[in-house]
């Protein structure tokens, strides 16, 4: 409670996190306020202008534009929520166990990661969808296995830090097993960065599917997925704008909020700021 | 005074005509070429760019008719087994090397004792190749071979400096040597190509003083480059961009046929495709003429044989009419009155609009009940998957690079090439596979009725559903003359100008 | 210092010989047949066959690894199965090109990230500020390729300032060293922000502050100049991803440089020429790393390794 009082002291926050608030109600409810099936083509009604019957126009198969930007947040929402909810639960808890433990184990796992990370950004990804054929689940996959390592080292991090404290002490010489240390009190402990990274991350992610769909590995047609839109439509910004438009600013606002709000939270949990991208 | 109009019309739009030397042309195309050595060469921008630099005995028009080049004439004999070309004489090639017959039968012996890239084309036909005189050169086939004009019009039979290959041996294809209109000057890998004016050449120095070949993989970044004027000539154009651009004044949009037929070819051996009742359902489910007016923007015809019009050997069967309820019948005849379910494969940005085909008819075939489920495969995958023959439907594009029928029929349908060979339709009819091999010993009229009665045969089997033959949009600026288009898909400017 | 020299050196090794086995397998393990590709679609099966004799593939996958491991200590990369050029000849022009596109991409984004975070640090928390990180923000929320195709059109097409891509002149590395340099330099921005204030608030500050400097001098001579050194790590670790993640950028303006080639070669199961990508962008990668971490210990004096 404490931390949404201070993200409403921010109206950068404050609208972060009513465009995230939107964005997961429209993911959630877009089979309900889509005008159109999302996939019904009407060849003989393609690049129509936006209009009253299509507000964000139709595209290149005659589909309604506005319905699919409001699936395409529900694909969005499931790629990205279920990427970085896999890569932080993999990443927070190998991160912080060998946090805590050390030794060998911390050695071998943070060289594992420092290989990782030697192949930036896209290439990860690309090298995974090139091994396992394209797909939603690839994608996923894809963009966890790229966040693996950053999760990994925050919350190695974080749990450096508690490890020093006094209550993790306490516990430890009042006999507690390892992994009731670890569950019960580095982990707790340590998951402000882990939240603050999974929310800028998020953001990134949808980037990431994004650059994915636009090398053409992407999510699978013909699901609406806005980075799959923004690429197919690619050709066309000049002579049919709006099916590029509608679905990159959809992408940018969610980005956008996501970005804002992590930016609230991490002010509202560590004012001085530390910066965790990079 | 009306005759002085007249003639001032006439000498104005002379002025404004007129063939003018000088100036060079920068044409952003998609991919850059792979290797400048006609015989280890199969991409079409290495081809194009080496027809702007060595000849051959003999050449396409742009009817695709087969003319005389470097060879001035030919005679062949009775059994059609040997084949005699007299040589133009006094030509050289860039290097100084004079072009003879010898230059003429070091080239195809190359290509037929190594194993290049090119071989396979000429090596299972030619016996040898002799240069008998100083300008007559003799092949000895092994069988007599209908489309062999055809094989030596092909890109791989241009002729290059044997100089040039002695010297620079495997390293020839960064260093090409010819004896055409233009010389090659330098090649940045990944950005581009120049060629400058061969003034010594044969048939008078070319307009253009330079050519350059920029790579520019993204399709709206060539139709901005040609808005703005960098590049002259901007090849693959989407068909969408092409209204916009046909309002600009200083751009001409150059639409023309290709041989390339684009369709969805059904596993002939897997259920429920080995009833013909089932794939004929397919054929008459498709809306052909609807694929080609909306998603190829009119950039296409719907296609009626596994050959495009412009192929020799090509005949017209009528094909499948759009037809929902006669699909609807046959699949209930075929015991599927409530359709089926099915994967169909696709490459993406493969062939103009593949995938968006392939999603147009899931709809349609939807419409008839058959549930399709498509699957994008990036191009080295999909092939892999049709190697294994695991495919149920794959949409796949097909040109002939010899413009000649033989080259359809022979590899996607006869039925000793089933995959990994390119028969992946995996289709088999005896009667299909003798007149195609009839087909290959015949001349003149009577290969073309072999071909028309085995193409009637295919269309009824259907083996395929046959979609479309596409076009090919190139835009270029309208201060370029002359520009000039192979329907084998390979754009022209060594006859150009600039005005 | 030598022990933390030499123990980042193995590292680096080590690293290499990872990526390179990684890279290796990767590639073997995607579905795919190198000789099926460079053959070209319509080319008879013979060739096929022929090409994958001569290129090795038939060969056990861990006797082509020996193979390859033992010609990279000759220092010999291989030669590109699709073009037969030698890979070093393949890759060195356009690691060239993707260098100078980083370097301006990063000077660019360094010099747009100190000015908004320097500024929105002087009067934290007001419009301004706020205004500045929205702005920073505007760069890392847009997909970069949409940014590149509006860009390009605005400036390439409609204004005709500069040109829609290619290289040669100075010109044509404006647009994308711009929509490159937009999206790193919101990391420089904030981290800028964020150190200043620190450093604003420290007590060598006030110090100046209570002696009578005045408000530029303090922040000039005393708190950026300590500032700086986190946000060089920044700006290191940018470089280090520009050079490898400009793949979009490079497509969208027709740069020819290692991140297209890498996704071309490996659409076209080119193995030699991505294990020398991979290669080349992980050695800068881990270099950029290592020389960020000497500047920073040179920078800070009281930072001393173990």
């Amino acid at each position: 409670m404490r931390i949404l009082k201070t993200i409403f002291r921010n109206v950068g926050a404050t609208l972060g996190f009513f465009g995230v608030l939107a964005f997961i109600v429209v993911g959630i409810t877009a089979p309900y306020i889509a005008p159109f099936d999302p996939n019904k083509q009407n060849l003989r009604a393609i690049f129509q202008p936006p209009s009253q019957d299509h507000p964000f126009g139709t595209d290149q198969f005659g589909r309604d534009v506005l319905s699919r930007v409001l699936w395409g947040a529900r694909t969005s929402l499931i790629v990205a929520t279920s990427a970085i909810a896999l890569a932080m639960l993999m990443g927070a808890l190998a991160g912080v166990i060998v946090g805590y433990r050390g030794g060998w184990l911390d050695e071998v796992v943070m060289r594992f990661v420092d290989v990782l990370l030697t192949f930036p950004d896209i290439f990860l990804a690309i090298i995974i969808t090139a091994v396992v054929p394209p797909g939603l689940g690839t994608t996923i996959l894809a963009i966890a296995v790229y966040n693996l390592p950053q999760f990994i080292r925050v919350a190695r991090a974080a749990a450096l830090n508690v490890r020093e404290n006094a209550f993790v002490e306490a516990a430890k010489a009042s006999g507690a097993s390892t992994s009731h240390v670890v569950f019960r009190h580095i982990l707790p402990n340590s998951l402000a960065p882990i939240v603050v990274l999974a929310t800028l991350r998020t953001a990134a992610s949808i980037l990431t599917a994004a650059g994915l769909s636009f090398l053409g590995l992407g999510v699978q047609p013909p699901t609406a997925e806005w980075g799959t839109m923004v690429s197919e439509a690619r050709v066309y910004i000049v002579s049919a704008p709006w099916t590029s438009i509608f679905p990159g600013l959809a992408i940018f606002f969610t980005v956008l909020s996501f970005n804002l709000l992590g930016d609230g939270i991490n002010d509202a949990l560590n004012p001085r700021r530390r910066a965790f991208r990079g | 005074m009306k005759k002085f109009w007249v003639l001032l019309v006439l000498f104005v739009g002379f002025l404004g005509l007129a063939q003018q030397y000088g100036g060079t042309v920068v044409i952003a195309w998609g991919t850059d070429a792979v290797r400048l050595d006609p015989a280890d060469m199969t991409d079409n921008p290495s081809e194009t760019v080496l027809r702007h630099i060595m000849d051959g005995l003999v050449e396409f028009d742009e009817g695709l008719n087969i003319n005389p080049c470097l060879a001035k004439s030919w005679e062949i004999s009775e059994d059609g087994t040997v084949y005699t070309f007299y040589l133009r004489e006094g030509i050289k090639f860039h290097d100084g090397t004079p072009f003879n017959a010898e230059a003429v039968a070091f080239n195809f012996n190359r290509i037929i004792t190594q194993n290049l890239r090119r071989t396979a084309l000429f090596q299972p036909y030619i016996e040898s190749v002799t240069a008998v005189d100083e300008y007559v050169v003799v092949f000895k086939l092994f069988a007599p071979f209908g489309a062999f004009l055809h094989h030596l019009s092909h890109g791989a039979a241009l002729i290059q400096s044997p100089t040039a290959v002695k010297t620079w041996g495997t390293e020839v294809g960064k260093h090409p040597v010819g004896t055409g209109p233009f010389k090659f000057v330098e090649w940045v890998p990944g950005d581009h190509i120049t060629l400058e004016a061969n003034t010594e050449y044969w048939k008078g120095r070319p307009y253009l003083d330079r050519i350059i070949f920029q790579v520019v993989p993204e399709a709206a970044t060539r139709v901005f480059r040609i808005e703005s004027g960098e590049a002259h000539v901007a090849t693959r154009i989407p068909p969408t961009e092409v209204p916009r651009l046909q309002i600009n004044p200083n751009i001409e949009v150059m639409v023309r046929q290709t041989l390339r037929v684009i369709y969805i070819g059904m596993n002939n051996q897997k259920p429920p495709f080995t009833d013909v009742r089932v794939r004929q359902a397919v054929n008459y489910a498709i809306d052909k003429e609807l694929l080609c007016q909306s998603i190829l923007g009119g950039y296409a015809d719907p296609a009626d044989s596994p050959l495009a019009p412009l192929t020799w050997g090509y005949y017209s069967t009528g094909g499948y009419p759009y037809d929902p309820e006669k699909a609807k019948a046959l699949l209930a005849e075929a015991g599927y009155p409530n359709g089926f379910e099915a994967t169909l494969y696709t490459p993406k940005g493969r062939y103009l609009m593949d995938y968006e085909t392939a999603l147009a008819v899931q709809a349609m075939l939807a419409d008839v009940g058959i549930k399709v489920r498509v699957q994008v495969m990036e191009w080295a995958a999909y092939l892999s998957m049709l190697e294994r023959r695991e495919q149920e439907m794959f949409l796949l594009g097909w040109a002939p690079s010899t413009a000649d029928g033989d080259w359809v029929l022979r590899p996607l349908l006869h039925s000793a090439n089933w995959s990994p060979r390119d028969n992946n339709a995996l289709y088999a009819n005896p009667e299909v596979d003798a007149l195609i091999e009839q087909g290959m010993r015949a001349m003149g009229q009577e290969r073309y009725e072999l071909y028309k009665k085995a193409q009637e045969i295919i269309v009824r089997d259907a083996p395929w559903a046959f979609l479309y033959v596409l076009k090919d949009i190139n835009v270029y600026n309208k201060k370029l003359h002359n520009v000039q288009y192979l329907p084998i898909e390979i754009l022209l400017v060594k006859n150009a100008w600039l005005g | 210092m030598l022990a933390f020299f030499v123990r980042r050196l193995l590292m680096l090794l080590f690293v290499l010989f990872s990526v390179v086995t990684m890279a290796f397998f990767v590639m073997r393990l995607a579905p795919g047949d190198p000789a099926r590709i460079i053959a070209g679609f319509d080319a008879p099966y013979e060739t096929i066959l022929a090409l994958r004799r001569e290129l090795g593939l038939d060969r056990p996958v861990i006797v082509q690894y020996v193979r390859y491991l033992g010609s990279l200590l000759r220092g010999d990369f291989g030669r590109s199965y699709n073009t037969r050029r030698p890979v070093l000849e393949e890759l060195g022009w356009r690691y060239k090109n993707t260098l100078i596109l980083a370097i301006c991409a990063v000077s660019f984004s360094t010099f747009l990230g100190l000015t908004l975070g320097g500024l929105s640090a002087i009067k934290p928390y007001s419009i301004f500020d706020n205004f500045a990180m929205v702005v920073a923000l505007l760069g890392v929320s847009a997909p970069i390729f949409w940014l590149a195709v509006i860009f390009m059109w605005v400036f390439g097409v409609k204004l005709r300032i500069f040109p829609t891509g290619g290289t040669g002149t100075v010109r044509h590395i404006v647009l994308p060293s711009l929509t490159l340099g937009l999206a790193l330099s919101a990391v420089i921005a904030r981290m800028t922000r964020s150190c200043l204030l620190e450093c604003l608030g420290q007590d060598y500050v006030r110090t100046a502050r209570a002696m009578g400097f005045g408000e530029r001098t303090v922040i000039f001579r005393y708190a950026l100049r300590n500032a700086l050194i986190p946000v060089v790590t920044v700006v290191g670790l940018q470089l280090g991803y520009s050079l490898a993640g400009a793949v979009l950028t490079e497509t969208v303006f027709a740069w020819p440089g290692l991140g297209r080639l890498l996704v071309d070669s490996i659409f076209a199961r080119d193995y030699p020429v991505v294990q020398g990508c991979f290669i080349f962008v992980a050695f800068t990668f881990a270099l950029t790393n290592f020389l960020v971490d000497v500047v920073y210990s040179l920078l800070d004096p009281r930072i001393r390794y173990h």
